[in-house]
């Protein structure tokens, strides 16, 4: 999950990394120097070359800045709130961030002398792996001091602040920039955080998944992980990320055009009964088939087979419904959905063969 | 002979008393695959699938010589059960849980490692070689002993594998499953050279996915290998996945699609599928005569 950028700010100040004073709209902090920015809190990049930072000379524009900017839209998403803030400038803008190297499996500080924008690009990039037991040491940090050509002090507090700010939050990513030079000390002045959502058990605080579609989210309620594509007409709904993958490939292979992509987590087998209500979730994107993929080792098919059997009362009319299962009790799952019509198909490409096929009906 | 388990693995299961590990407790003893106890703390006494339920890890590796976990606690429990196996001496732990938090995964690859702990997931459908040992959700009835090796980062696309190779008459020497999740302990390198050192593995099926880099960091790895190497990356198809912010763009680039993967195993000598059921037929090319009976 993503965090807006007051978000992240607080979660900064709160371990000892210096951000810009400044509040949520209406809540401006009295006595607060000008020129301010005015902030559109959105999830969306780029919001500055798009309008959503503008500058404010005095209290008496901030009322129109803030409106204009809660009528902007960002990748088809309002703004969620309006942050203003005192406007620093810096004479310089470093970038600094923590992340995770999946493929060292390690986390990962990364910085630069050359923040702003395409950080990417910038040839003095600096990657520092850090173990996860213990934080940034000093040998880390004078190797920052050399490169934004800082003493190494200056460096620790904002280094060791986001490294307890990566931690503490169960982050998948902490992203300062740019991080500026005020007055000789750092200060962040954009920021960034991913939060890892099998962690949201042990944050009480956080707010409710964020993003994706109503679709999407409401799938992840029932436990499945749901991703909407566009201009498809087959629901394929499987078990595992990596067979979803696959089925999604051999689909279009095929010929097919997915609408959607799900994948039912174990919740769902231990409680066959969501099944009616994903389909009933499903029912809503209009697909002309929903296609189900699934090779069972434990399950048994037959309790699934009723989970999609009470389901059928959500099916729209116009759509067809394909079954591949295999595993055990295959049999008694078949005899469950052959009243309806509804074939069991034991063989992989055959099921797909047949759900392409619906598709042209 | 196989690799990482066997016949000679005397397993446990740290969760035994919950609905997963009695579900797993019973399969094992019912096939004969090694499990010798199971640790569920405060439940030391009792008894699960005729396998004796002790409080610790520590207790049950003194009491049964095991050698080998399969670790089914809920999400929250992972790293410290991790860690107790480790510290208790456990050669490799195979975590079957899914949903277990980023940074406590984090924890327990470096905890494992540096106690010398091989440690597979998590969220891995687990490890099995066929007639000889099953630490995996894998359906002994699907699983036959051969002479393919597979490795993947997936559970599920694995099982479909498993089934077309049995279609045509080819067994399996040892399945690993390395975990969904985006960080996992055991990488591909120490498996593909197990698998290139095993004299029941004639040839290694390499499944992969978009995302991360796991199997272009193994390419070096798979240029050494004697043995044909059969690859298959899933997501082709897939959408592309929402970047985190310039560190997700500096960090996870142009080298993480289907296409890129493939390409790179390819100019690595690996036979590359395009679609899971061109896997099955490649393997069957590169297989020699020494097939192994499938059973019925």
């Amino acid at each position: 999950m993503q965090l807006y950028e007051f978000e992240a700010k607080a979660m900064l100040a709160r371990h000892g990394v210096r951000v810009p004073r400044g509040g949520l709209w209406p809540q401006v902090p009295a006595g607060l120097r000008y020129p301010a920015a005015v902030k559109a809190q959105t999830l969306a990049g780029g919001r500055g070359r798009r309008g959503g930072v503008r500058q404010v000379e005095s209290p008496a524009g901030v009322g129109d800045a803030v409106a204009a900017v809660q009528r902007m839209r960002f990748d088809g998403e309002p703004v969620a709130e309006v942050l203003v803030e005192e406007w620093i400038e810096t004479e310089r803008e470093f970038y600094l961030a923590l992340t995770i190297d999946r493929t060292r499996s390690s986390p990962l500080l990364l910085a630069s002398a050359k923040g702003g924008m395409e950080v990417e690009d910038a040839g003095d990039l600096c990657r520092l792996p850090i173990d996860p037991w213990i934080a940034p040491r000093a040998h880390h940090i004078r190797r920052l001091g050399a490169l934004y050509g800082l003493e190494a002090e200056r460096v620790a507090a904002v280094v060791e602040g986001a490294w307890k700010a990566f931690c503490a939050l169960d982050a998948l990513l902490v992203e300062i920039n740019p991080l500026g030079v005020d007055r000789g000390e750092l200060i962040a002045l954009d920021a960034r955080i991913f939060v890892d959502d099998n962690a949201g058990y042990r944050h009480p605080d956080w707010p409710a998944a964020r993003g994706g579609t109503p679709f999407e989210r409401g799938c992840a309620g029932l436990g499945a992980t749901a991703v909407e594509m566009e201009d498809g007409d087959v629901a394929l709904i499987t078990s595992g990320a990596g067979l979803g993958m696959a089925s999604l490939d051999l689909l279009v292979a095929m010929g097919g055009r997915p609408r959607v992509l799900v994948d039912l987590g174990p919740v769902v087998f231990q409680q066959p009964e969501k099944i009616a209500q994903l389909i009933e979730l499903l029912a809503a994107l209009r697909p002309r088939v929903i296609l189900f993929n699934f090779f069972l080792q434990l399950a048994a098919c037959d309790r699934l087979a009723q989970g999609l059997s009470a389901g059928l009362v959500h099916l729209p009319s116009d759509a067809k419904m394909v079954v591949r299962m295999k595993g055990v009790r295959s049999d008694e799952a078949r005899a469950i959905l052959a009243p309806a019509g509804i074939p069991l198909y034991d063989d992989l490409a055959e099921g797909f063969r047949a759900a392409i096929a619906a598709t042209g009906a | 002979m196989a690799i990482l388990v066997d016949a000679s693995s005397r397993i446990l299961i740290q969760g035994i008393t919950g609905a997963t590990g009695r579900s797993f407790a019973g399969r094992m003893v019912e096939n004969r695959s090694g499990l010798v106890g199971g640790v569920t703390p405060g439940r030391g006494g009792q008894v699960v699938a005729g396998v004796p339920v002790f409080d610790t890890v520590d207790e049950a590796v003194a009491r049964t010589a095991a050698t080998h976990s399969l670790i089914v606690v809920p999400p929250a429990g992972v790293l410290d059960a991790v860690m107790e196996a480790a510290d208790a001496g456990i050669r490799l732990a195979v975590v079957y849980t899914e949903g277990a938090p980023v940074w406590d995964t984090l924890r327990a690859r470096a905890y494992a490692h540096s106690r010398g702990m091989m440690l597979c997931g998590p969220n891995s459908a687990g490890i099995a070689s066929p007639g000889k040992a099953n630490l995996s959700d894998l359906n002994d009835a699907n699983l036959a002993p051969g002479s393919i090796g597979i490795v993947s980062r997936s559970g599920t696309l694995t099982y479909e594998v498993i089934l077309e190779l049995r279609r045509r008459g080819l067994g399996t020497s040892t399945v690993v499953c390395l975990g969904g999740d985006p960080i996992v302990g055991l990488h591909y390198g120490p498996v593909l050279e197990g698998f290139d050192a095993d004299p029941e593995t004639e040839a290694v099926v390499l499944i992969g996915e978009i995302g991360g880099g796991m199997e272009t960091d193994a390419v070096p790895l798979i240029r050494r290998m004697r043995k044909p190497v059969v690859g298959y990356i899933a997501g082709w198809s897939a959408p592309p996945a929402k970047k985190m912010g310039h560190a997700g763009a500096i960090v996870q680039d142009r080298t993480e699609s289907a296409e890129a993967k493939t390409g790179v195993l390819t100019e690595a000598g690996v036979r590359t599928a395009r679609l899971l059921l061109d896997v099955a037929p490649m393997v069957e090319d590169v297989a020699g005569a020494r097939r192994r009976p499938v059973l019925p």
